[in-house]
């Protein structure tokens, strides 16, 4: 389905086109969209004047855009003189639930809802991949008693960049009036999704370990020596896949336990199998939009 | 995949280590089946080592403080990292495993790595972490797998905002407040030292005082040594439910109180490694909350012992490797020379204690009375000239004011000083042995001299008290 279709690029892609993402990418003035679903439900006078701490915090860790947000915010210099804001958690605690809830709401208004003409399928994939990542990541930290709020950042933005490079490369093809093809939108993802994710987490301020992520989540799938943070990142990220696309076969799970990145964090098939037993709960967290 | 060993140990921790160094240094041939890539145990991956060195950083950054306090205003910042705080942890824990992953190559051990499970008594079935299964048979078999936090369901540690011993140090950033329920060793050392660290720190517990084992006098000094530092102790409460409400842990209290803080640590005892030994295949109880041995440390199946946390208390890195050690000698029939029943307690709180041999209380229940000396750290030189003058140390003796029984100590330093104490109990030593001797000038081992003075003061103007009234 569509993250995989993004990721499985058979053509190349050109060199000027290459040139014009990155520098649209690089100028800084791409916006990460935000839902419409997200934003009509932020814009709710029941959400407004009702939503619990409890919702508040779902909905925040829920949406990419949202949480990068806060998180930009946390760490600008009018926030938090000069001490890095590493969680939503903390940040939350750190600024409040009304400045949080000020917060979301400027930034429904500053990014505007995602009116680019992407499959908005895709789009709604990516979210939802995203968002069921950092929960599963969340729960791969649990079992190995590591920090189980850094691993759900590095887990649902570790795919930051596609949204980006699509965007982008929107932009670009409506001076031409037509809308790339899905060849094309695969190969530009697959190329710049990394770099462009890297570049947008340190805009933004985002914490190491999440920059550490989204740089190396591919090298650690190819078996190479990265952080945990990657390589609970990737697992992540495999195991959103398995729970969002791969519907509830025997054989689906059975390879899913024996992912070769459960070793790499220490991680035994009984530990895979509790982690995978939250399934449904992160499937719950992850289709939750709008 | 299938192999043999005259002796296999289940758990790398200091009393696995010590047991198969021992049968491995007899000529044996030695398997330690462990679950972790590296040895080490709870000691060095969730324990002992990485809390002291966070400890460390804590005394040397309040040590700063304290030094520089007139002419540097400085204030450890809210949301400081954990992580960056014990920089060196990495460093300190890869230099300790691979101390003692050299050990056991060094004596020839085999290091399996794997989850244990007995097939049947001279058999464990070793799952690996790659999913299959391999064979390791043996003659002697010594189980070590140590313990792990205690959890009650109404406190559900999500490792999140409610954690426990094991994910305490995984935090990220210093949360603004912490409440810590329970008031044990582990609880009362992180408490005191994220305390220090100028978290807003709670403890809630059951018991009147914390650390309630010690000699009240001492728990006193803790507790006002705590309190210096920001921390507030809630006693004598009983705990009903904690939960985590989208911003606070909620800690409800059974007078119905709500203690509240952004983490809680849960630090409730500790329950011993038993699920998944299958330890009724080897013939041993598997209801029990440790498992039983005899005084060499031998189960009730002949062949196989255990050691360590998994038989109970004192549950120690140190009576541990001792235990390792005598298991092994008995198993194998090597002499292990005389077991003393002296095992001194350090604790690494902030003030630090430390107990050897009776507390005041226990003499007085074991022999009708006993005789007090006491020393404070701001009667000494040394204790001025390195900032530390809220010490006490306590020599405890019998009620003619001279046999020792014991010594308790509270402030910088106490670990390491209990042990000239240690050494004149197993000798059997009277008190003036602290006088008869030169103590270097200046340190804190004067406290001895100053509590011993003290000691026969009492004893002298008791003394005369008695030749006045006889007279
Ligand atoms: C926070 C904290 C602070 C402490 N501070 C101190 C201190 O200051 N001083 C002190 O003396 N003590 C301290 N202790 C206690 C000390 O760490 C323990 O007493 C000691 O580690 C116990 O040693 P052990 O060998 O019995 O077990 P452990 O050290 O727990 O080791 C057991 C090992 O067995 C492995 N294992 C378990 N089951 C299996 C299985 N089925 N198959 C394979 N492997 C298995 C585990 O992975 C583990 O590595 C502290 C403990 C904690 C938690
Ligand atoms: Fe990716």
């Amino acid at each position: 389905m569509a993250t995989e279709e993004l990721s499985a690029a058979t053509c190349a892609l050109p060199e000027a086109l290459r040139l014009d993402l990155t520098r649209r990418i690089e100028s800084g003035e791409l916006q990460l969209p935000m839902l419409p679903e997200v934003a009509r439900k932020l814009l709710s006078e029941e959400f407004r004047e009702r939503a619990t701490a409890r919702e508040m915090g779902e909905l925040i860790h829920r949406d990419q855009t949202l949480a990068g947000n806060i998180l930009r915010v946390a760490n600008s210099a009018a926030f938090s003189a000069g001490v890095p804001i590493v969680s939503l958690q903390q940040a939350v605690v750190r600024m409040g639930l009304e400045r949080i809830r000020e917060l979301t709401m400027a930034v429904v208004l500053e990014s505007g809802v995602f009116q680019v003409p992407v499959a908005k399928e895709r789009v709604l994939a990516l979210w939802k991949h995203s968002a069921a990542a950092g929960a599963f990541a969340k729960e791969v930290a649990r079992v190995r008693r590591a920090n189980v709020e850094g691993a759900f950042l590095c887990g649902l933005f570790h795919d930051l960049g596609k949204p980006v490079v699509l965007l982008a490369l929107f932009e670009a093809c409506k001076q031409k009036r037509e809308a790339p093809s899905e060849d094309l939108q695969a190969a530009a993802v697959k190329e710049l999704h990394v770099p462009a994710g890297h570049f947008l987490a340190r805009r933004w301020a985002l914490p190491d370990s999440v920059g550490d992520a989204i740089a190396s989540h591919h090298l650690a799938e190819q078996g190479e020596p990265v952080s945990d943070h990657a390589v609970t990142a990737a697992l992540g990220s495999h195991l959103a896949r398995w729970a969002l696309e791969q519907g509830d076969g025997e054989p689906a799970r059975e390879e899913m336990i024996r992912d070769a990145l459960w070793p790499r964090l220490n991680l035994y098939p009984s530990d895979a199998e509790t982690v995978l037993s939250k399934k449904a709960e992160v499937v719950k967290f992850a289709e939750a939009f709008g | 995949m299938s192999a043999r060993y005259d002796v296999a140990v289940v758990g790398s921790g200091p009393a696995g280590q010590k047991a198969a160094i021992q049968a491995a240094k007899a000529g044996r041939r030695v398997a330690v089946i462990e679950k972790q890539s590296s040895a080490g145990g709870a000691c060095v991956h969730f324990g002992t080592i990485p809390s002291k060195t966070l400890r460390e950083t804590t005394l040397a950054w309040n040590a700063f403080r304290r030094k520089t306090r007139e002419t540097v205003d400085l204030k450890l910042p809210e949301n400081t990292k954990v992580a960056a705080l014990m920089a060196h942890l990495d460093a300190v824990i890869r230099g300790h495993q691979a101390y003692i992953g050299d050990q056991l190559r060094r004596n020839g051990i085999d290091y399996v790595q794997g989850i244990a499970r007995f097939k049947d008594p001279h058999t464990l079935a070793v799952r690996r972490i790659d999913g299959g299964l391999e064979e390791v048979g043996a003659g002697i078999v010594i189980l070590a797998p140590g313990s792990r936090p205690r959890t009650p369901p109404e406190v559900p540690v999500d490792h999140e905002h409610i954690l426990d011993s094991d994910s305490i140090l995984s935090l990220i950033y210093l949360p603004a407040s912490l409440t810590v329920l329970g008031a044990g060793v582990i609880a009362c050392e992180y408490a005191s030292i994220f305390a220090a660290l100028g978290v807003k720190v709670t403890i809630v517990d059951k018991g009147p005082l914390p650390l309630g084992f010690l000699d009240p006098e001492i728990s006193r000094r803790y507790l006002a040594g705590f309190e210096a530092l920001g921390g507030t102790f809630k006693g004598n409460a009983k705990h009903e439910q904690a939960e985590f409400d989208g911003l606070e842990v909620s800690l409800r209290l059974a007078n119905g109180e709500d203690v509240r803080a952004e983490k809680l640590l849960c630090t409730l005892g500790r329950v011993a490694c038993l699920d998944g030994l299958n330890l009724e295949a080897a013939g041993l109880c598997s209801t029990d909350r440790y498992i039983a041995v005899n005084e060499h440390f031998q189960t009730q199946v002949p062949h196989i012992y255990a050691a360590g946390d998994v038989i109970g208390p004192p549950a120690l890195a140190a009576s541990s490797m001792e235990q390792g050690r005598r298991a092994a000698c008995h198993a194998l029939g090597l002499p292990a020379g005389e077991r003393s029943a002296l095992t001194p307690v350090g604790i690494y709180a902030i003030p630090e204690v430390a107990s050897v041999g009776l507390s005041e209380p226990e003499a007085i229940k074991q022999f009708g009375g006993c005789m007090v000396g006491r020393a404070r750290f701001a009667e000494l030189a040394r204790g001025h000239i390195a900032g530390i003058t809220d010490g006490l140390l306590k020599i405890v003796a019998d009620a003619a004011g001279r046999k020792l029984l014991g010594v308790q100590i509270v402030g910088e330093g106490a670990a390491e000083l209990i042990h000239l104490g240690q050494m004149g109990l197993i000798h059997g030593c009277d008190v003036d042995l602290f006088i008869d001797y030169v103590f270097n000038f200046p340190t804190l081992a004067e406290a001895y001299r100053v509590a011993a003075f003290d000691l026969i003061e009492q004893r002298q103007a008791r003394a005369v008290g008695s030749v006045a009234a006889g007279a």
